[in-house]
């Protein structure tokens, strides 16, 4: 038996949820009476399935991908999605408002930091702390699938921090550099 | 003529399962070797025979450790070994070893292997059978000072190359003058890390070649016949994402003659067994001897779609003294296939390795598909092996159908748990320059907007995903709170009925 579960939840009618991309994309979405969704002025009706072959399934209008949850952080979602990542805050309309208002007052981080992009082994760290480094300068080579990757700055800047060390193991996204931006 | 009755595959994965099935086909006896990194593959359970690797502790990994697995072999009395492709399948030692201790080993004799294996002598062997050539230094360059003086005569672009290298590693362009002590001293030490070797040597490079490859197939008597391309451009930083044969890029004509040099090549170091030698293509149909393969390799399905010709069967006939019986005008090429290798990688995020455990695994049946995997469910992608779970191989009758028939299989193929290579395929499949066939080895960068495709409304779907799954907690949250503060005061047929409703 398959078992079905109406993605309409929501507890009152008209709450509206606005889901926001970490690429910027905007999703707002109104709960209707009916158990459908309003978008964009048009009526949605999702259907979550959690089927019998261990998959679940969301749909949409005879679509159907397997859909996975994959962690979720206070509000932030991460969505897994025919192999695709997505990553969502859900906000309601107050909470919005309220976000945009911080980031306003938020100043500008000026220090970067360079995490790894894969797991791998530190077999030689190119610069210095203290050193002036500009847009793609090489600061480390990283091994990892026995390929050698060169990692390269993204900003100009001066090395702020190193906390790695030549021969060392690192993780996926541990921090490894910092630059602060010129 | 001797007859194999039991053999010991010295490999795992995939390639085990794809042996093993052969083998039982051909009622031999399969051994496969357990290790303690993956206890419970799939292609364990399949074998007849599943022998323990001895627990050591040393640095050599066990696929790599010929004394060991010539120790196994004859515990087990095995009478030939299978390597597979990738660990000890080009190790001229380890084929010498088998020879040594009387155990078929099935693949090329020891000297063709180790000729073919070094680039700088293989060069040297097709200088001597006038095979197409790019210029280069024809040897080991011992210095950048060197390597720039060479450089200088052949002219940049230039390819810095490890002698002993394959698969992309210890490799390195050098766009100009300035850039050659940097990539030289990258090469050498990727190269010395890879393979123990440092040597490098230096070729002239081809900007946006084909990566064409011929499959041979020869036999202890001298017969060598080749089995047609395979096209391999779809690669990135050197590595096969992609394979189709036949290659659009080839007419019936360069097909005989780039096949000929190919069968030259071969019979130059007397080959037996299968066999791949790797040519470039310009955009004028120039064509340049680049290496051989003196293995079976990852993308061998795509040839046996489109000949009809069981590859591993045929190795092991080949290591038995059979004659191949197939002319080479008995081969046809027939319909179109292409391979989609599904690796456990992320698209997002630089092709970065996904290790974790297998969920749920949904593999596409149909016909004209075939799927070569050594996975189920449960099973873990671990640091120790490389990030492939199977190969997806579908036929067509035209290379159209092959590309429509691969989408519908590819959006069938799910896998819980790890992210695929998945979207990555479907965007090559659906772009439009590959499905015109015009594709070369700087297709990924050039021609591929985004690494990976999304379905109709999929980010929609995602982001109503999430929503429903906020929803789902607040009202998760609101419950749980409510039964936990206010139970109490609850007239019980009210809490009866909120219990049967969670």
């Amino acid at each position: 038996m398959e078992k079905h579960t109406n993605a309409n939840l929501v507890t009152s009618e008209n709450d509206r949820f606005i889901a926001l991309s970490s690429k910027g994309s905007k999703f707002d979405f109104q709960s209707k009476p009916n158990g459908s969704f309003k978008y964009k002025n048009q009526l949605f009706d999702f259907k979550v399935t959690h089927a019998e072959d261990g998959f679940t399934y969301i749909e949409l209008n005879g679509q159907k991908y397997a859909v996975e949850l994959v962690s979720v952080n206070q509000n932030k979602y991460e969505v897994l999605i025919n192999s695709i990542t997505y990553v969502f805050t859900v906000e309601t309309p107050f909470s919005l408002k309220r976000k945009d208002l911080l980031k306003k007052q938020a100043p500008q981080s000026k220090v970067e930091s360079i995490p790894a992009p894969m797991p791998g082994k530190i077999l030689d760290v190119l610069v210095e702390e203290g050193a002036a480094v500009n847009e793609g300068d090489a600061l480390l080579v990283l091994e990892a699938m026995k390929m050698q990757n060169e990692i390269t700055s993204h900003i100009k800047g001066k090395v702020k921090k190193i906390f790695i060390k030549k021969g060392e193991n690192v993780m996926k996204d541990d921090v490894m550099i910092e630059i602060e931006r010129n | 003529m001797t007859q194999i009755k039991s053999l010991l595959i010295a490999n795992r994965g995939e390639i085990a399962v794809r042996i093993i099935a052969t083998a039982k086909k051909m009622g031999i006896k399969v051994f496969a070797i357990k290790t303690l990194k993956e206890p419970n593959e799939m292609y364990l359970q399949l074998a007849d025979e599943v022998i323990e690797f001895p627990a050591q502790n040393d640095e050599v990994p066990e696929f790599l450790d010929v004394e060991n697995i010539i120790i196994l072999a004859k515990e087990n009395k095995v009478d030939a070994i299978h390597p597979g492709y990738g660990f000890l399948s080009e190790n001229p030692y380890f084929a010498k070893r088998c020879e040594e201790e009387k155990i078929i080993f099935i693949g090329p004799s020891a000297d063709a292997i180790y000729k073919m294996g070094n680039k700088t002598i293989a060069k040297q062997i097709a200088t001597k059978h006038n095979i197409p050539l790019l210029k280069g230094s024809y040897g080991n360059v011992k210095s950048y000072s060197e390597a720039e003086e060479i450089a200088e005569n052949i002219g940049y672009p230039v390819i810095l190359k490890a002698a002993s290298g394959g698969g992309g590693r210890g490799m390195r362009i050098v766009e100009h003058k300035s850039d050659m002590q940097k990539m030289f001293r990258l090469a050498t030490s990727e190269a010395e890390k890879a393979f123990n070797d440092a040597s490098v040597f230096i070729e002239k490079y081809v900007r946006n070649p084909r990566h064409i490859e011929f499959q041979i197939l020869g036999d202890k008597l001298g017969n060598v016949i080749h089995l047609g391309e395979r096209e391999c451009s779809i690669q990135r930083k050197h590595q096969k994402l992609m394979e189709e044969a036949p290659s659009s890029a080839l007419t019936p004509q360069l097909r005989e003659i780039m096949g000929n040099e190919a069968v030259k090549i071969a019979k130059a170091v007397n080959y037996y067994s299968a066999g791949t030698v790797e040519f470039l293509l310009d955009a004028n149909n120039n064509f340049f001897f680049m290496e051989m393969n003196t293995r079976i390799q990852v993308e061998h399905p795509v040839t046996e779609m489109v000949t009809g010709v069981d590859l591993i069967e045929w190795q092991i006939r080949i290591a038995n003294g059979e004659r191949i019986s197939y002319a080479q005008k008995d081969i046809k090429i027939c319909g179109w296939a292409i391979e989609c290798r599904i690796n456990a990688e992320d698209v997002q995020s630089n092709f970065s390795p996904c290790l974790g455990t297998i969920q749920k695994i949904s593999i596409p049946r149909s016909k004209n598909v075939r799927v070569d995997t050594g996975v189920r469910e449960g099973s873990e992608i671990t640091p120790y092996f490389d990030s492939m779970i199977a190969k997806l191989i579908v036929y067509g009758e035209t290379r159209q159908k092959a590309i429509q028939t691969s989408l519908t299989a590819l959006s069938k193929f799910k896998i819980k748990g790890l992210k695929t290579t998945i979207p990555f395929c479907k965007a090559v499949l659906h772009n439009k320059a590959f499905k015109q066939g015009r594709i070369n080895t700087s297709f990924i960068q050039k021609d591929l907007d985004l690494l990976y495709y999304q379905e109709e409304n999929e980010e929609l779907l995602a982001a109503a995903f999430a929503v429903f799954s906020h929803v789902n907690e607040l009202r998760n949250d609101q419950e749980s709170q409510l039964d936990y503060e206010k139970g109490k005061a609850l007239n019980p047929w009210l809490l009866n009925k909120r219990i049967k409703s969670l």
